[in-house]
């Protein structure tokens, strides 16, 4: 059963084919085959039989032809002379046995062509034994003498398988006497005689002759062979009223047995080629379509979702490869959808960030308190709130999520200025941002959180002073590199692990939103990275693409 | 290179075993038309006329096989018909008149060189024993046959059973009286001792009642007793041709014959049946018979009969007369066409070899002796032309006498030892009938058929003359016909005189002037 399961599909299908084929044939052929064996026995039988009665017609032909013979030699009226033994003189009786008796019965046996095995006048008229010729004394013993010497007719006998008539010779030219002349004795050789007018046309048979009783009289085999079982072919001898019994082997009836069944082997034979030929079509047609299906699922496995495939079959493998390929325009657009409305949260999201800073009263304040500042003369106030005001003004940038790159810079030069105030101009800032790039659009307010990063975690960590800031930027290629460089302890493992992690729980809300808004926006090749700088402190580097006013932007 | 030489060495390989079938080639093959009848004939081992122990050892010996054009039982037709179609197999076995005929159609060819290059010691003791036979054979010079020599010394003798001798108190007869004294015993006094008058005296041939050489009941040792040769051409003390069945002493014969039926003495059935089945039966107790008879095979253990044989009868000196047979009446001939005549005489010579224990190989001595028991037929060798020294029943008798009487085997032969042997097996148990035979035949009544005092009569021609060739068969049933009819009491003896006139006057006489001139042209 595993085997089954490990087979290929097409194996199945090419096992599947031969097995029905080679059943249904199988069935056929036996069945034809034992129809065909009985038909061929039921002639067999027929044909012997026919033969049977024909050699039982010759057979009672020849005993005819022979009654005949005996008959004529009885009333053959030399041989009469003989029989009656009437003679006046021993060489009357010399002279008729050498000019009449033993020519006829000589020539008789000879043309008899050795169907008479001996003939013989057994005399009761005082004749001695002689060719042809004996005293009845030789016969008295005989067990059928009596019935041969007072019945009259032609009497047929088996004994000793020797096959003989006899006829009781009176004589012809006066009443019958009390006693008989003598009895007239034809002995036949029964093996020629089966042999040459009994015998049947088939390859090995017996022949058994019965009589009424049927006690067996005589038997012949055609061969010396004679195994198995036998069926008995019984036809009466009209002539006798005994049986002649031929018998065949019964292998020999159904000889065709081994005929029929490797006579069908050839048409097996080219059956099976010309199937074969037609699995191999078949299969192929079948499992075309489904090898392109496996093939275009393997690729869509490995993250292709653009495989299409093709067929314009009507079959259930048509209709599945066209359900596939509509599948997966439904996978593309769910997708592609689903990136839209992660992207549209998120710009919602940061839409409701940015409405919690409603811009017109932050502004209205922040004015009215740098002018009560200036008024109060307090000029130092008034440069903080000035570089707030800036900040907030740049950072919203009237809710557009892209900016240009010197707003981005003022954001975070206003940002940073407040926080000198703060740190008492304990850290000293670098700007290294070259006036080409200044007009590339950049995501909005993302250097932000890296700065206060770097001043949280950096700068105010330093035991001593000295801290330095470092804002850079220059192109790569078709990149835009910020970098914010700290001299602070640098990152422990855990945090660069934690920053640098896609979706890492980071620290805070700030490199993280940085990080997915720039990954969102234009995937995974941009972003944002931390790592500890080889002179000690951390580096947060800032990736961007490089954005001309031409490329797409979202105007939310 | 290597791919060269085993394709040579696999082409000599298929040579070579061409080689091997074809060196059966070498095997030379003669056709021969051979006259066998199956009828009571022994197989052995499921052995067949082509492959018994004879053509084994024959092919053994030089690579000859004979095949067989026919097997019949009577195959004079077939070697007619051979003379008249002009084709003929390498080698026929025919008797004389057509032997004549191949000799005038010429298509025979001389054998006297294959012979004599060829013959083993078996046929040259053979050839050289029987000088008149070879003569018979040869013409202007040539040897153009192998004949079949009639052996000497197989004339009828009288065979009398000793039990019913002894039985009526009477002796072996020496005289043609005793003979017909016994027979007369026999049919009186019930030697059979059942009560009935059913044995007869002395059975006769019907078919020759006499002039047939060594023929069981032939009257002969009674006819020739009494100077009467019939059917026998031989010469007068003046040199004159003489057909014997024209002289006076055959008309004494005839009358004494016809005499002895009407008392009685000789079988009253004897025309009008089978004579051999009274001996078989035991109702006859003498008759006339040579050394082999066949009825004494055949009556063999029944009830007790102890057949003996004896010359008679004899002339007041001793004498017994008998006839010499005709020396050859069968000649194994070779056609012109046979390319290798030696190997007839070869597988000649090696089936006698082998028959007569000369092979010098105690395998096919125990081979033939496994025949001889088992009672096979000599006949089934390739050509079946008896070849036998003249005086082989001489010898045999006298080699048998010799072992009989003083257990000596010095100078016998191997297969008289056979005999021998025989014969003691037979005086251990008493059953076989080889050994049975062998006592009686060949001890017994060779020795009776070599008595000294044999008198022969010889043939001086034995042919047939042109005038025969249209007139003999007419005036030999002629013969036949008077004989009988005159034995029987049809006819008196004046008709043997009419017959004498007739068979003259038929042709008789112009035959016995050719007789004469053939045989003056002879000598």
């Amino acid at each position: 059963m595993s085997a089954w399961k490990r087979m290929r599909f097409r194996k199945k299908l090419i096992v599947s084919y031969l097995t029905v084929f080679l059943i249904a044939v199988l069935l056929i052929v036996f069945y034809t085959a034992s129809v065909s064996r009985q038909t061929i026995y039921d002639n067999n039988v027929g044909t012997v039989r026919g033969m049977a009665e024909k050699a039982a017609g010759n057979f009672d032909r020849k005993i005819e032809q022979y009654n005949q013979i005996l008959m004529q030699s009885v009333y053959n009226k030399g041989l009469q002379s003989v029989y009656k033994n009437d003679f006046t003189s021993v060489y009357q009786l010399y002279r008729k046995l050498m000019d009449v008796y033993q020519p006829y019965f000589s020539a008789l046996v000879a043309n008899s062509a050795d169907e008479i095995d001996s003939v013989c006048m057994y005399s009761n008229r005082d004749l001695h034994k002689n060719l042809f010729l004996n005293s009845i004394d030789a016969i008295r013993g005989e067990t059928w003498f009596d019935d041969a010497f007072t019945r009259r007719g032609i009497l047929w006998h088996v004994e000793d398988e020797e096959l003989f008539a006899t006829m009781r010779v009176d004589a012809t030219d006066s009443l019958p006497r009390n006693e008989a002349l003598g009895v007239l004795y034809l002995a036949l050789d029964s093996g020629v005689l089966f042999n040459r007018y009994v015998s049947i046309n088939w390859p090995s048979y017996r022949l058994a002759l019965t009589d009424e009783d049927g006690a067996q009289l005589l038997t012949y085999a055609s061969d010396a062979s004679g195994e198995g079982d036998f069926v008995d072919f019984p036809v009466k001898s009209a002539a006798l009223g005994w049986t002649l019994v031929f018998s065949v082997p019964r292998s020999t009836l159904a000889a065709g047995e081994h005929v029929a069944f490797p006579a069908n082997l050839p048409i097996i034979a080219v059956a099976s080629g010309l199937l074969l030929a037609l699995i191999t079509l078949f299969t192929h047609s079948l499992m075309h379509g489904l090898a392109q299906l496996g093939r275009g699922i393997a690729q869509v496995n490995e993250g292709n979702l653009d495989v299409r495939v093709e067929s314009d079959a009507e079959d259930e493998i048509g209709m599945l490869i066209r359900t596939f390929n509509r599948m997966l325009d439904t996978i593309r657009s769910l997708l592609d959808k689903t990136r839209e409305n992660e992207r549209r949260l998120s710009s919602l999201e940061a839409q409701a960030l940015r409405a919690q800073i409603d811009p017109h009263f932050l502004y209205n304040t922040l004015s009215f308190i740098n002018w009560k500042c200036m008024r109060a003369g307090q000029d130092d106030v008034s440069d903080v709130i000035g570089q707030l005001s800036t900040f907030y003004r740049t950072c919203l940038n009237k809710g557009r999520n892209l900016t240009h790159v010197r707003t981005e810079i003022a954001n975070i030069t206003a940002y940073i200025n407040i926080q000198l105030r703060m740190h008492d101009d304990r850290f000293a800032v670098r700007y290294e941002i070259p006036e080409e790039l200044l007009e590339c659009r950049m995501l909005s307010f993302v250097l932000q959180p890296l700065v206060e990063n770097a001043i949280l975690h950096g700068l105010d960590k330093r035991r001593e002073g000295g801290g330095e800031l470092d804002i850079r930027l220059r192109r790569e290629g078709d990149r835009l590199v910020f970098s914010v460089l700290d001299n602070g302890p640098g990152l422990s493992e855990e945090m660069e692990r934690q920053l640098n992690e896609p979706g890492g729980q980071g620290s805070g809300y700030g490199v993280r939103n940085v990080r997915d808004r720039i990954v969102l926006s234009y995937g995974n090749e941009y972003g944002v990275r931390a790592e500890n700088r080889p002179e000690g402190g951390c580096a947060a580097i800032l990736m961007l693409p490089v954005l001309t006013n031409e490329n797409n932007c979202d105007e939310s | 290179m290597r791919r060269l030489l085993s394709l040579v060495l696999a082409a000599l390989l298929a040579l070579s075993i061409v080689g091997a079938v074809a060196e059966d080639n070498d095997e030379i093959v003669i056709t021969y038309g051979k006259n066998f009848d199956y009828d009571g004939k022994t197989f052995i081992h499921d052995q067949t006329l082509e492959n018994n122990y004879y053509t084994q050892y024959v092919k053994e010996k030089h690579n000859v096989r004979v095949e067989y054009a026919w097997v019949l039982d009577d195959d004079s037709q077939k070697d007619a018909l051979a003379v008249v179609s002009g084709e003929m197999p390498d080698v026929m076995y025919v008797n004389q008149s057509v032997f004549d005929m191949l000799i005038e159609a010429d298509m025979l060819q001389p054998i006297t060189k294959a012979f004599a290059e060829n013959a083993n010691q078996y046929l040259r003791e053979a050839c050289e024993s029987y000088p008149e036979a070879y003569a018979a054979a040869t013409v202007k010079g040539e040897l153009m046959a192998i004949p079949c020599a009639t052996v000497k010394k197989q004339h009828q003798v009288v065979w009398v059973r000793q039990d019913w001798l002894d039985k009526l108190g009477l002796e072996l007869p020496t005289t043609l009286d005793d003979i017909v004294n016994i027979a007369k015993a026999f049919i009186e006094q019930d030697p059979d001792g059942n009560g009935e008058k059913d044995t007869i005296g002395l059975p006769l041939d019907s078919t020759y009642i006499m002039g047939n050489f060594g023929r069981d009941f032939g009257a002969d040792p009674i006819a020739n007793y009494m100077g009467s040769y019939a059917r026998q051409w031989y010469l007068d003390d003046n040199g004159d041709v003489v057909y014997g069945s024209l002289t006076p002493e055959t008309r004494n014969a005839l009358e004494y014959l016809a005499q002895l039926y009407a008392d009685g003495v000789i079988d009253p059935q004897f025309a009008v049946r089978e004579e051999k089945e009274a001996v078989i039966s035991g109702k006859c107790g003498i008759f006339f018979g040579s050394w082999c008879t066949g009825p004494l095979r055949q009556s063999y253990g029944y009830d007790g009969a102890d057949w003996v044989p004896v010359a008679a009868p004899l002339d007041e000196n001793g004498y017994f007369y008998t006839t010499n047979p005709i020396p050859a009446s069968s000649y194994l001939v070779v056609s012109k066409k046979c390319e290798h005549p030696e190997a007839v005489i070869w597988a000649l010579g090696d089936s006698y070899e082998f028959h007569r224990f000369l092979s010098g190989d105690p395998e096919w001595d125990a081979k033939i002796t496994e025949y001889q028991t088992a009672g096979v037929s000599w006949t089934i060798m390739p050509f079946e032309i008896q070849l036998e020294n003249e005086d082989i029943v001489a010898v045999r008798g006298r080699d048998m006498k010799q072992m009989v009487e003083t257990g000596d085997r010095t100078g016998v032969s191997a297969q008289n030892q056979s005999f021998y042997d025989a014969y003691l097996a037979w005086l251990d148990d008493n059953t076989s009938l080889t050994g049975w035979v062998r006592y009686k035949g060949m001890y017994l009544c060779c020795n009776v058929a070599n008595y000294e005092k044999n008198v022969y009569k010889d043939h001086c021609f034995w042919g047939m003359t042109p005038t025969m060739s249209e007139s003999w068969a007419t005036l030999t049933s002629m013969e036949d016909e008077v004989f009988m009819k005159i034995v029987l009491g049809e006819v008196g003896i004046e008709a043997f005189d009419e017959f004498v006139e007739q068979w003259n006057a038929q042709g008789g006489e112009k035959i016995t002037e050719e007789v004469q001139a053939w045989v003056d042209a002879r000598s």
